[in-house]
């Protein structure tokens, strides 16, 4: 990011990115959550 | 979620300095902490939640303290001792330790990266109200018919699925303490990887920093294990499946797995923020630049790494193969080697140093040669032959608490000395809080030390009455736990009378502290800072 002279890109740039590693971190506790709980009720079955 | 975004990358509209006169956006009354984006408010809101259960929780733990300070049964029934220790270990780590370190993180992780606030500033405000709900909702378990669940705080299967209706609320409260976990981390790591002031690269960030983005990991990965667990757990209960019910295909010991598979970094996920303060704190009072800054970045992450393959080391009576204890046994003794590297450190950068001995580097120091005895009693119970003598004795009770008080306590202590200048504008009263220190070691260490001899004589925990040879050591660990508690009533007192008549603070307090909280801010920090980044080198 240090290439981006114009601060509204920057700004912009930081706010997109913002978004994106907050919908990875959510997408990452989903899957844990759901997996394991879908893992062990077809273990138990 | 993008207007949030919107004032945590600008910061608030107009204001393009950190102080004067952006006090004018300052909210007043109720709403300013019901409604709360700022981080300081939402961070202040953390730390006295937490010492309110610090309370709740210290005062469960003096009812256990009475009742074992004589063999027989005097004050409590054993059903209502057992949800003692259970609710005392719940409310100590999910509603007193961690919301105290999260409550660091709101103060401090914006200000020492030269972001205007966290990243996700509502989502942050929602965190921290799902407290008091989970809260209420543990002490209002010891009112459902029955009481409260005497399961033990890591709520082992099948006690859990044959309680009583306490469980239900307990289960629904841990759950609501998961979702604010990982609200919380998500926001800290989202902040300290997208909102670093330019020139601020990782490798320059603060090591609370360091620790916390860490540590936010550990909670993202471990929390979800930890409410699938105790959903798994309600489904049994009331929905028919049989995750932890034998008869009905089910294992009880898989609960057990699953447990540790998040409990074990959760004892990380106290004590690294804890590591954290610590390394503030020392390099502070040494006045010298902590040392091996890149060697703590990597053990801190070893550390990490390897919670997450120790976790068997709680169970290891439950007969497991003698390959899987063994793997145990040497991963956990693995891990005294980046912890070794981080003691190692907080020496070195003490050494030759111009020491001085404030309340917060007493605090650092206690815990320095508390958390070292007690990862070193770790090291004992990792020893799988060892472990299965003294396991789940008051051994155990003495180790983990010489790592949780003495460690992340003791740390936590450091740090609200070390901070309350920079966040109330004030100085506390140094010849009182030295006293809440010394009292504080002294009692910590006449209420937990005799616990070793009492485990390793073979007093089981968990139990409301004992054997007359354990008479005269618990004795003395209720009269050190009571003294324990009546000193933190001093702490309270020292806060107190540093917000309302403490003498002015200066910018920066602590002559060798040099992050930019302490350089850049003046104290008390404004009610909106760096909203323009600072320029940094």
């Amino acid at each position: 990011m240090a290439d981006v002279v114009n601060e509204d890109e920057r700004q912009r740039q930081i706010k997109r990115n913002i978004r994106r590693t907050g919908a990875a971190l959510w997408l990452m506790v989903a899957v844990i959550f759901f997996y394991m709980i879908a893992k062990y009720y077809w273990m138990s079955k | 979620m993008s207007t949030a975004t919107h004032d945590a990358t600008h910061g608030h509209g107009d204001a393009h300095g950190h102080d004067d006169h952006a006090h004018a956006h300052k909210p007043t009354g109720a709403m300013r902490w019901i409604g709360s984006t700022n981080h300081k408010d939402i961070g202040t809101m953390y730390l006295w939640f937490s010492f309110t259960m610090f309370l709740v929780g210290g005062a469960m733990a003096m009812i256990i303290r009475a009742e074992l300070f004589q063999p027989g049964l005097q004050i409590v029934r054993p059903e209502f001792f057992n949800s003692m220790t259970t609710y005392h270990g719940l409310i100590m780590v999910f509603g007193a330790i961690m919301p105290a370190f999260v409550g660091f993180a709101n103060w401090l992780i914006p200000m020492q990266i030269g972001a205007p606030d966290m990243a996700f500033p509502r989502m942050n405000n929602l965190s921290f109200w799902l407290l008091p709900p989970a809260a209420l909702l543990l002490i209002a378990a010891q009112f459902a018919p029955g009481g409260g669940a005497g399961v033990g705080w890591t709520m082992y299967a099948p006690l859990t699925t044959q309680a009583g209706p306490a469980m239900d609320l307990t289960i629904f409260a841990v759950h609501i303490l998961g979702m604010s976990s990982i609200m919380g981390s998500i926001n800290i790591i989202t902040t300290i990887l997208n909102m670093r002031a330019p020139g601020m690269t990782l490798m320059k960030m603060p090591l609370f920093c360091w620790t916390w983005l860490i540590t936010a990991y550990l909670l993202v990965a471990s929390m979800p294990v930890l409410a699938g667990a105790v959903t798994m757990t309600l489904t049994d209960r009331h929905f028919g499946t049989s995750f932890f019910n034998a008869a009905g295909g089910g294992d009880p010991v898989l609960y057990q797995h699953i447990f540790w598979f998040f409990g074990h970094p959760e004892v990380y996920i106290i004590a690294i923020p804890a590591f954290g303060v610590i390394s503030q704190v020392i390099p502070a009072f040494s006045r010298k630049p902590l040392f091996g800054y890149a060697s703590m970045v990597y053990a801190t992450a070893s550390i990490a790494i390897l919670s997450f393959m120790v976790w068997a080391h709680h169970m290891y009576t439950v007969g497991m193969p003698v390959e899987a204890q063994l793997f145990f046994m040497y991963a956990t003794t693995l891990i005294a080697i980046p912890t070794g590297v981080k003691v190692f450190n907080w020496v070195a950068t003490m050494w030759k140093g111009s020491l001085t001995f404030e309340t917060p580097m007493l605090f650092a120091l206690g815990f320095l040669f508390l958390f070292t005895l007690g990862g070193f009693t770790g090291l004992v119970l990792s020893i799988t032959p060892v472990d299965v003598q003294i396991h789940d004795t008051y051994y155990v009770v003495a180790h983990f608490h010489y790592v949780m008080v003495a460690g992340a306590l003791f740390s936590a202590f450091a740090g609200i000395y070390f901070w309350l200048p920079k966040w109330t504008g004030r100085m506390y009263d140094e010849t009182l809080g030295k006293w809440h220190f010394w009292l504080s070691l002294i009692f910590f260490n006449v209420t937990f030390f005799v616990q070793h001899f009492l485990g390793l004589a073979g007093m089981p925990r968990r139990v409301p009455d004992y054997a007359l040879q354990f008479a005269e050591f618990n004795a003395i660990s209720s009269v050190g736990a009571f003294g324990f508690g009546l000193s933190q009533l001093l702490f309270l007192y020292v806060v107190l009378k540093c917000i309302t008549s403490g003498p002015k603070a200066e910018q920066k307090q602590w002559e060798g502290a040099d992050s930019i909280e302490w350089t850049h801010l003046p104290s008390p920090a404004p009610y909106h800072s760096f909203a323009t980044p600072p320029v940094l080198k």
